[in-house]
């Protein structure tokens, strides 16, 4: 009885799960301009639309120029935030902690007002910048827990071996500390990247209509009409979500075989 | 020519002093071990020596230039670490070539110098693995040529041995003491395994509770140890409290219902422990010859080691001591009746 | 020690670009909208006579009609209908009474009877009650309209009826927030339970759906269920083929459809609290309680479970945090009956540019998300202690 209570509930719990996008997108393929079934036939049609008219591609480079700049700044605040900290006291520490990490926790709609209207007054409006910066913020948090993470599994021995041979502070940091928490500051700018690659929430208060990113596109089409391209599109991040996890699996990988 | 001198050196951490009044002189090309249990203030002297630690008082000098304060980077001692700290990115090759490539040393040089040290340690054909792929002995080794590679002026070793079985510690000792020799640096080992401490010092610092117990060659520290403490932790003693008493041939002994004459010695009777190794005590069941004492016991327990046994024995005037016994032919059984027999000249007065 | 010196020199310049930047593009903006709330210099930058003369408790005289016929004529026919709308907001009317006021205030007489003869609503105390609460440089309107609370007239506070909408909508969010935390705990606690004790194929499979589905976007897996959900979408085409309804239903842009969304979007936040800390509980556990004559149920129960309960606490309440600041999912999938207070939020921004409003009720979701915060923190605490048996 125990197993049945068991698969069923899993089985349920399973299909909710993936069903969704199981079903959904392979519509992208679908040679039909209604997004359902039976499926009239195999069509790469919609591809061409979303690689052909607007606002796809232009958005798809405004995410791209958004997301990596938001990964060098988000890995340069985070990161120095992270080496920063750990050379705090206990006190020091968590304070430190709890304030880079803190942005996790606020509503997105809340950043996006309060930075909406604060950057509007230092004047940084229009183009990539505040959106850059913005996401910035909201990676850099993700940037310190996993450098911190990698900074913490470190053995403190080695820094002070390196100390024994004669290297200075900036040498030891350089030649030991950064190369062995190497995979923490690629995980965080993974982190980093995909963050404000997906992010809508914020970029819809700061994006000026030259910035417009992949999901601001996105949003305000299916608040449009619900048509195909929308399906590729949703698949197409869903591709770049698979190809972080496996790169991010490489990574865990490689640093866990060192150890 | 004393080349290290700690001079009355003191560490507080918080409202605990780990550290009373450490003096140690070292000379030039010596092997000095520091031994203590743990808490002794050994790792503390040896953090403080590396510069990792700075001190409350007192103060440090090698060839007479003041180093209480250096930075560790700056000090150019050589570190062998207790859990090797091998750099588990580089190879075998990178992390000997780090303290050269440090020291701006040109590459040809830095070369044949990481060659001559895995030479010396014979590990020359590991020179391309990483640390993750040597065995425990073999990274301690490279962790000594590492340390050694940049003919530092001092190599401290914490507790290298702690990690490794029992056989390739004594081979490592050997290889260790031998390696000394060959290069004539000074060596600062920590440990608190007193056979270890023996077998490779040339003097040995005994501390406990952050004090320098008694700093002697191994041979002093066994047979005439100053404190009850060093008799207690260096080899297996049996210690009498008692005093000194004054008589006709001398001064006495009397104590745990024990009298030995100990002839005319220069010392002022009073409170004293008589210390007595358990090889020093023959376990005889016929009386002995004169000048030898013969203590009547009950053996508790025999402990049959081959070449020897180690007898627990119940003295009847009281003590329990223990004593080495020879097994050739046979042991004496439990509860059996013996003497246990030593010379009066093989007792040490200790305070 | 020149050590410790050494590392505070190091770790200051460290810490000062990440210092500058949390305080420049994060706390700023978040202390700007505490201010914001409140501000109201728009409304008194352009009538700052009138706010002066008010200032100094000044009754309704003619010096205040000087004051705001001096104001009004410094300001240009945009500033005034901007302004006009603000007040129109308390009283309807306003906009056009002090359009009107302002064109002609160069031939008014500057006395309250020359303003009363141009237009009788200035003899009312009404209207200039409305000037007096709103030309100050702060302003408890936009607090008062988000909370309900105002002043009863009769010296105390109290919520009129009808106004306190977005108290209810407040509610509304945690009513909301709380059916999803319900939904990915049920949901999620199998996934998890496989995930630690299953076999290996099945905690492959299952770890597998759940990473995917965690770094999949929101939008993405919103996205998947707008097209599920809509009127001739996937799921009516379905339930009509097997005959099980006749017409559609109405599955979207309403409360199923959003608790339905978020429970499928939130649900791997659930899940993976709860999968690490059953995989810290041995199965030698289960087994003794089965040698010890437990039956399976029993088992779960008295000795799985109360063990697991940790990782639902933080599983739920990430949910229920995530859930409470929610915006994209509710907005693509909700009825006007279903929208969070961020939706709100994002309106005032969006429609009016009434950061004042939206100010304040991003103050309400902020204190919300840190009361829940505290809340946990203030558990976790506890069950700490209880742990240690103190």
């Amino acid at each position: 009885m125990s197993r049945a209570i068991y698969w069923i509930s899993l089985s349920a719990g399973f299909l909710f799960l993936v069903l969704p996008l199981l079903v959904v997108l392979p519509l992208a393929f679908n040679d039909s301009s209604f997004l359902n079934y039976p499926m009239e036939g195999f069509t790469w049609r919609w591809f061409g639309v979303v690689f052909h008219q607007p606002p796809w591609m232009a958005a798809l480079m405004n995410s791209l120029k958004v997301a990596s700049g938001a990964m060098v700044a988000g890995v340069l605040i985070g990161g120095l935030a992270a080496v920063g900290t750990m050379l705090a006291g206990r006190w020091g520490r968590l304070v430190l902690s709890a304030l880079f990490i803190s942005p996790i926790v606020i509503p997105s709609v809340v950043l996006g007002v309060a930075m909406a209207y604060a950057f509007g007054r230092m004047g940084v409006s229009g183009g990539y910048l505040p959106l850059v910066l913005a996401h910035a913020i909201l990676g850099a948090p993700l940037v310190f827990l996993s450098v911190m993470t990698s900074l913490r599994g470190l053995d403190p021995e080695l820094e002070r071996a390196a100390a024994s041979m004669g290297a200075s502070r900036w040498h030891r940091f350089r030649t030991v500390t950064l190369p062995l928490a190497a995979p923490g500051f690629l995980t965080g700018a993974l982190f980093a990247f995909i963050t404000s690659f997906d992010e809508v929430v914020v970029a819809l208060f700061l994006a000026s209509p030259q910035s417009q990113t992949l999901p601001i596109a996105l949003f305000s089409s299916l608040r449009d009409r619900l048509e195909p391209p929308i399906v590729v599109v949703a698949l197409l991040l869903s591709l770049v979500s698979c190809l972080f996890i496996v790169v991010l699996n490489r990574l865990q990988k490689r640093s866990n075989g060192r150890r | 020519m004393a080349s290290l001198e700690i001079r009355s050196i003191d560490k507080f951490y918080g409202q605990t002093q780990a550290l009373f009044d450490v003096s140690l002189s070292i000379g030039k090309g010596e092997f000095v071990t520091l031994l203590g249990p743990s808490g002794s203030g050994k790792t503390t002297l040896l953090k403080i020596l590396a510069g990792f630690e700075g001190v409350s008082s007192g103060t440090i000098t090698l060839d007479g230039r003041d180093i209480t304060t250096l930075l560790p980077e700056t000090r150019n001692f050589g570190l062998v670490f207790q859990g090797y700290a091998l750099f588990p990115h580089m190879s075998v090759r990178d992390n000997i070539a780090y303290p050269l490539k440090v020291r701006r040393v040109a590459k040809g040089e830095i070369d044949a110098r990481v060659r001559a040290m895995l030479d010396l340690v014979q590990l020359a054909r590991f020179i391309d693995r990483k640390p993750s792929e040597l065995s425990g002995g073999q990274q301690q080794r490279v962790a000594l040529a590492r340390a050694l590679v940049f003919k530092p002026d001092l190599l401290l070793l914490d507790e290298p041995m702690s990690a490794l079985d029992k056989k390739l510690r004594v081979d490592l000792q050997q290889e260790l003491r031998a390696i000394h020799q060959t290069l004539g640096t000074t060596f600062i080992n920590v440990t608190h395994d007193q056979e270890e401490a023996m077998h490779m010092s040339d003097r040995i610092a005994v501390m406990n509770h952050g004090r320098i117990e008694q700093f002697d060659s191994a041979f002093t520290l066994y047979r005439r140890p100053q404190s009850r403490f060093v008799a207690d932790f260096v080899g297996k003693s049996n210690i009498f409290t008692g005093e000194l008493v004054p008589g006709s041939a001398g001064l006495t002994f009397r104590g745990e219902g024990l009298a030995v004459p100990l002839g005319p010695a220069d010392r002022a009777p009073g409170k004293v422990d008589l210390m007595l190794r358990p090889e020093d005590i023959a376990i005889e069941t016929d009386p002995p010859g004169p000048g030898r004492i013969a203590l009547p016991a009950r053996v508790l327990q025999a402990t049959y080691s081959g070449d020897r046994a180690l007898y627990a024995l119940k003295l009847d005037a009281g003590p329990e001591i223990s004593a080495w016994g020879t097994a050739r032919s046979g042991i004496h059984p439990e509860g059996a009746a013996v003497l246990a027999c030593f010379a009066p000249q093989d007792c040490t007065l200790i305070g | 020690m020149s050590g410790t010196r050494h590392n505070l020199a190091a770790k200051a310049t460290l810490l000062i670009l990440p210092l500058v930047m949390y305080a420049a593009l994060y706390l700023l903006p978040l202390i700007s909208i505490g201010s914001l709330s409140v501000d109201n210099g728009e409304l008194s930058d352009r009538f700052s006579r009138l706010s002066a003369h008010f200032g100094t408790d000044a009754p309704v005289d003619d010096a205040a009609a000087v004051a705001l016929l001096a104001d009004l004529q410094g300001m240009d026919s945009r500033d005034r209908a901007e302004a006009g709308r603000m007040f129109n907001q308390e009283k309807q009317g306003f906009r056009s009474l002090l359009i009107d006021t302002g064109k002609a205030a160069g031939d008014i007489p500057p006395t309250l009877d020359g303003l009363t003869a141009f237009d009788p609503r200035w003899g009312e105390p009404s209207w200039w009650e409305v000037l007096e609460r709103n030309v100050e440089p702060v302003t408890w309107r936009h607090v008062q309209k988000a909370t309900g609370i105002k002043p009863d007239g009769q010296g105390g506070f109290g919520i009129a009826p009808g106004d306190d909408i977005y108290l209810r909508i407040l509610v509304r969010t945690f009513v909301i927030a709380g059916q999803v935390t319900l939904l990915t705990l049920l949901l999620g606690y199998p996934l998890a339970y496989a995930v630690a004790n299953g076999t290996p194929r099945v905690r492959a499979v299952v770890l597998m759906a759940v990473l995917l589905s965690f770094w999949t976007s929101i939008l993405v897996r919103t996205t998947a269920w707008v097209v599920l959900l809509q009127t001739n979408g996937l799921l009516n085409g379905l339930l009509i083929r097997l005959g099980i309804i006749a017409e559609p239903l109405q599955l979207i842009f309403n409360r199923f459809g959003t608790v339905v969304a978020m429970t499928h979007v939130l649900l791997p936040f659930a899940i993976l609290p709860m999968m690490n800390v059953m995989r810290t509980i041995p199965a030698a556990q289960t087994d003794a309680s089965r040698s010890l004559g437990a039956g399976p149920v029993e088992t779960f129960l008295r000795v799985y479970f109360p063990q697991t309960l940790r990782g639902a606490a933080v599983g739920g309440g990430t949910v229920f945090i995530l859930a409470l600041g929610f915006y994209v999912t509710p907005a693509l999938t909700g009825g006007p009956g279903d929208q969070m207070l961020s939706y709100y939020i994002a309106d005032f921004v969006k429609k009016g540019l009434n950061w004042g409003m939206a100010s304040v009720l991003s103050l309400m979701l902020l204190a919300s998300v840190i009361l829940m915060l505290l809340i946990g923190l203030l558990v976790r605490r506890l069950a700490g202690w209880r742990r240690q048996g103190v």
